[in-house]
């Protein structure tokens, strides 16, 4: 878990300190959009094991009615 | 409630903790190999486990040759209760192209270190790593991040996840202002 963790450290004091950082002049309550830390390494590393929790989580969850169909059913669903 | 066949380590607990014996680092390949050196990979799993894994690797073959596409192996180590990063699954795969990806195919004997490699993985998230990560987004400290603001981020940051993909994920879970709870999310989400 210490790989998450410095991950995610990493994550929050990028989104945090993202105006600081850069030669950002607006106020850090300004639109939210500017937090974001699209180059972050650790950011982004951090984020990738989000979506790859919530992916398994919609992949499970299709799963669940069907029983024998979900081979096909996720035949015109290609994304990993 | 989770099927049943999930993937878990030898010892059958709630957890798929990583493997006691330590597999030969199959995720550190040597830099000159593109690929994850599968034979290496020592299976650890019961003959019920297998069983289990294989039934679910059927019903994934919709063309009848006991073997699946490259593009279907994420899925399948989701649905036995895996969430691999798709780089973590292309690194198996030897890092396909895209033509690969769709016409390359494996059978189960090689899913299975495939999926090993996976379980043994050390640094899994778990539900403290998902609500810290949202945390971050809760401007007010009241448990809510802004859903507009959640899917900036899934859309720009990490493996990105497309506008359908987000749709599926959230819907249901932003309250009429659109906030969501974040720690019954992640609840949520572990729940299957």
């Amino acid at each position: 878990m210490e790989t998450v963790h410095s991950g995610w450290d990493s994550f929050v004091s990028a989104s945090l300190s993202f105006c600081q950082q850069e030669e950002c002049s607006r106020p850090q309550e300004e639109e939210d959009i500017m937090d974001i830390p699209l180059d972050d390494p650790e950011a982004n590393r951090a984020a990738a094991k989000i979506q790859a929790g919530f992916r398994g989580h919609m992949t499970r969850k299709k799963m669940k009615p069907e029983d024998k169909a979900e081979g096909e059913e996720r035949q015109e669903d290609r994304g990993q | 409630m989770a099927p049943k066949k999930d993937a878990k380590a030898p010892a059958k607990k709630a957890e798929p903790a990583p493997a006691p014996a330590p597999a030969p680092a199959p995720a550190a390949a040597p830099a000159a190999a593109p690929a994850v050196d599968l034979s290496a990979v020592k299976i650890e799993f019961s003959g019920d486990q297998i069983e289990d894994y294989k039934e679910a690797f059927g019903l994934f073959d919709r063309v009848g040759d006991n073997k699946v596409a490259y593009n279907q192996i994420a899925d399948i180590m989701r649905a036995l209760g895996q969430n691999p990063t798709n780089k973590e699954v292309n690194k198996l795969l030897g890092n396909p192209s895209a033509d690969d990806m769709a016409n390359k195919r494996v059978a189960f004997e090689g899913f299975l270190p495939m999926l090993q490699t996976i379980i043994n993985s050390p640094n899994k998230a778990g539900y403290e790593d998902y609500v810290e990560g949202l945390r971050v987004f809760d401007k007010e400290g009241n448990g809510t991040v802004m859903g507009a603001e959640l899917r900036i981020v899934l859309s720009t940051l990490g493996e990105k996840m497309t506008e359908a993909e987000i749709d599926a994920l959230m819907a249901g879970q932003e309250d009429e202002n659109g906030g969501v709870n974040y720690e019954a999310f992640v609840k949520h989400i572990m729940s299957v």
